[in-house]
């Protein structure tokens, strides 16, 4: 997970301050010796020109004084100024004068001394006195740098070079100290460097394993979140080079079955209560390997390594018994039952979201079946995941038309003519082939398109009517509709208007609605059914006797038609309830004035026990299969139709 | 502050070392310094050294969290 490794703790974050500090140690340390180093050469350069200034003008004074012994006296001065120094001193002088012209050079190239001389009369002299003018000034030939200092004065002219030697003296006496503090300062740094970095990685670390909690806790039972365990599951799945840690796990998906219950009637505070103690009582039944999640609301999940499914079912099994048992709260004894879904490493899924998600789908079979807990079936996944490919496809199945219509023939018992025919929908599915309307009637009702389904299947309808009557058949087609379908306010001008375009009768046309379904909105639709009944649409009841079988129902709906379910019938010669229910649905019929069909003959012995119990129409495979619009054309045109037809009762 | 060895064998030889060379050059440098505070800051560091050599503790370490004795 992205979040907790941007959290992680930077391994390199202490040696980036220690390098940091050692840095700045080092940069302060070099700053200082340079600027020591350069101000000590400075001053020993200041304070050797003043030396060689004072020795210049001592020179001169003894000239004046020395008069007919100058050059001795020179040769004598010369020797007490430089008595201390070495032999391989190195300086110039030159005096002139009347009665004097003296030289003296010890080491000094020819070269520098010409180039100081032009140097020296280029400077301006300053005037100690009206006799006395003095120039001085340092002059770096090469690697040498020379002082000089030229006094003029009393008809003399005195010169004195010296090689300047502060920078010997420095290195010797500035530069050892420098090194040795420079030494002591780095070793300071070193041991501030290696404290702050761990006072302040401290710190950082603290936080960030604040922010880490914050990120992969939930706060309430302080259990570990949903980007904890995937992040969990990630290391400890096999990664891309096959590396395997664990060879099986169960994966385990808790969900509360009264939470919502609790949350409404109690408040949130008491949910949050509830939410703790289960997940006390859950972390109660595990083991250290075993980790308890909470991914949100009253969902938990646990993640066990090396777990078999036997011992998944075990512990689920466990973990439902501890759920069902009552909490206390506010004082009042709550019962939350839970729904467990569990997944298993490797059979369900080799990566965390695949394996989350089929846990999640076996809970939420575990919570249709109130059966406590599901393992996850590859089967029912798949077909839950067909409904949302189907549901997906709905859009593209009205909009291509590839929803088209069967019909089956409904016969009269007695002589087998055709009395009118059912239309059934089937979906061209471009991939799924023919599918039956088990597979997306739901679908449609689900996705709030049903009064367009509705319409869509009444102008078809019409449409095919109005073709047959073209063909000289003029046969009822009955359509099955959802009660739904008729909260449709522009429902009946829909019909009517479609009817008067294609001029079809109002008769040809029935309406089937489900006895289950419509017994539960009878007081919605009632005015609905009665429109329709008014402008002439036979209304049948289908499914009869699967449902509430309401007798005020019954007398309220006053259906035209009702349709014994193939339940009844399918077993009807042998089984003695059955039939006396068929019976008693017969001679309901009767008394109330509503015609019957039997659904799902299958063979002439039903067929025949039927006419005896006195119902006259029925439908089944053993008069016509569903067939399409052109064959059930021609079979119109084959088979005669009944004169009732013709009257169009 | 509780004494629990934090140097590794070569950490402590090297500190006994680095300790006696520099305890060393601050006693007996003579002129070569020629400055007393350097000398004192020199000996302080040796003695500092010499002292984490004889217990095996280094209190900066200690400090720091650093442990080289466990890294044997």
């Amino acid at each position: 997970m992205a979040v907790i490794s941007e959290l992680q703790r930077d391994k390199y974050f202490r040696w980036q301050l220690i390098c940091a500090c050692l840095g700045v140690a080092i940069l302060v340390s070099t700053i200082y010796v340079v600027v020591s180093y350069r101000l000590s050469v400075d001053l020993g350069m200041r304070l050797e020109l003043a030396s060689l200034e004072k020795q210049t003008l001592l020179l001169h004074a003894e000239l004046i004084e020395a008069d007919n012994e100058a050059d001795e006296r020179m040769t004598e001065l010369m020797h007490l100024i430089h008595i201390n120094e070495p032999d391989d001193a190195v300086f110039f002088v030159s005096i002139q004068g009347p009665n004097i012209d003296w030289s003296l050079n010890q080491n000094i190239p020819v070269q520098d001394i010409s180039i100081i001389n032009t140097l020296m009369s280029t400077q301006t002299n300053t005037h100690l006195s009206n006799e006395i003018a003095k120039s001085n000034g340092i002059k770096t030939i090469g690697k040498n740098c020379y002082l000089w200092q030229e006094i003029k004065g009393n008809g003399y002219q005195v010169q004195f070079y010296h090689l300047a030697s502060s920078l010997e003296t420095t290195l010797d006496y500035i530069a050892k100290r420098l090194s040795i503090t420079t030494f002591i300062v780095i070793w300071i740094a070193i041991w501030c460097a290696l404290t702050l970095t761990f006072w302040m990685s401290k710190r950082v670390e603290g936080k960030n394993n604040a922010l880490i909690r914050l990120a992969t806790h939930d706060p309430l039972t302080d259990l570990p979140n949903r980007l904890y365990l995937v992040d969990m599951m990630q290391k400890a799945l096999p990664d891309i080079e096959g590396q395997n840690p664990i060879t099986q796990a169960s994966l385990f998906v808790i969900d509360l079955d009264k939470f919502k219950e609790v949350n409404d009637t109690l408040g949130h505070s008491a949910g949050d209560q509830l939410l703790k103690k289960v997940a006390l009582r859950l972390s109660s039944v595990l083991t250290p390997e075993q980790t308890l999640f909470r991914t949100g609301g009253d969902e938990f999940l646990i993640w066990a390594p090396q777990f078999t499914q036997n011992q998944a079912e075990s512990l689920a099994a466990t973990l439902v018994h501890v759920c069902e048992e009552a909490i206390i709260i506010n004082q009042l004894s709550v019962n939350t039952g839970a729904s467990i879904g569990i997944a298993h490493y490797p059979l369900h899924g080799t990566d965390a979201d695949t394996l989350i998600a089929n846990a999640d789908h076996a809970m939420y079979e575990a919570k249709q079946q109130h059966c406590g807990w599901v393992t996850f079936n590859e089967k029912e996944a798949t077909d839950g995941h067909q409904r949302l490919r189907l549901r997906a496809d709905l859009n593209e199945a009205f909009n291509q038309h590839q929803i088209k219509f069967y019909y089956q023939t409904k016969v009269n018992l007695k002589t087998g003519e055709i009395t009118g025919v059912e239309a059934l929908a089937r979906w061209y599915h471009p991939d799924d082939g023919i599918l039956s309307p088990f597979y997306f009637i739901d679908l449609i009702e689900q996705s709030g398109r049903v009064q367009e389904f509705g319409r869509y299947v009444i102008h078809n309808t019409i449409i095919q009517l109005a073709e047959w009557k073209k063909q000289g058949s003029s046969i009822p087609i009955a359509i099955n509709l959802s009660p739904y379908n008729l909260l449709d306010p522009g429902l009946i001008d829909f019909i009517l208007d479609l009817l008067t375009c294609y001029n079809v009768s109002p008769k040809l046309l029935e309406i089937e609605l489900t006895e289950s379904v419509t017994s539960l909105n009878i007081q919605n639709i009632s005015h609905k059914l009665d429109d329709l009944k008014s402008i002439g649409i036979k209304l049948a009841i289908d499914d009869f006797g699967t449902g509430m079988s309401s007798l005020s129902y019954i007398s309220n709906l006053n259906a035209d038609i009702i349709k014994i379910d193939r339940a009844f019938i399918v077993d009807i010669e042998s089984n003695d309830k059955h039939k006396a229910i068929v019976e008693t649905i017969i001679a309901l019929a009767n008394v109330i004035g509503s015609s019957i069909v039997a659904e799902g003959i299958e063979n002439e012995e039903q067929a025949d026990l039927l006419t005896q119990m006195g119902c006259c129409y029925g439908q089944g495979y053993y008069y016509a299969r569903p067939v399409q619009a052109s064959t059930m054309g021609k079979m119109l045109k084959a088979f005669p139709v009944t004169d009732e037809i013709k009257n169009g009762s | 502050m509780k004494l629990s060895k934090n140097l590794h064998q070569f950490d402590r030889i090297f500190r006994g070392a680095t300790g006696l060379v520099i305890t060393a050059f601050a006693l007996l440098n003579g002129d070569f310094l020629q400055e007393p505070l350097l000398e004192a800051l020199l000996g302080v560091f040796g003695i500092l050294n010499l002292i984490s050599f004889f217990f095996g503790w280094c209190p900066i370490y200690h400090i720091a969290g650093i442990n080289t004795r466990s890294e044997k």
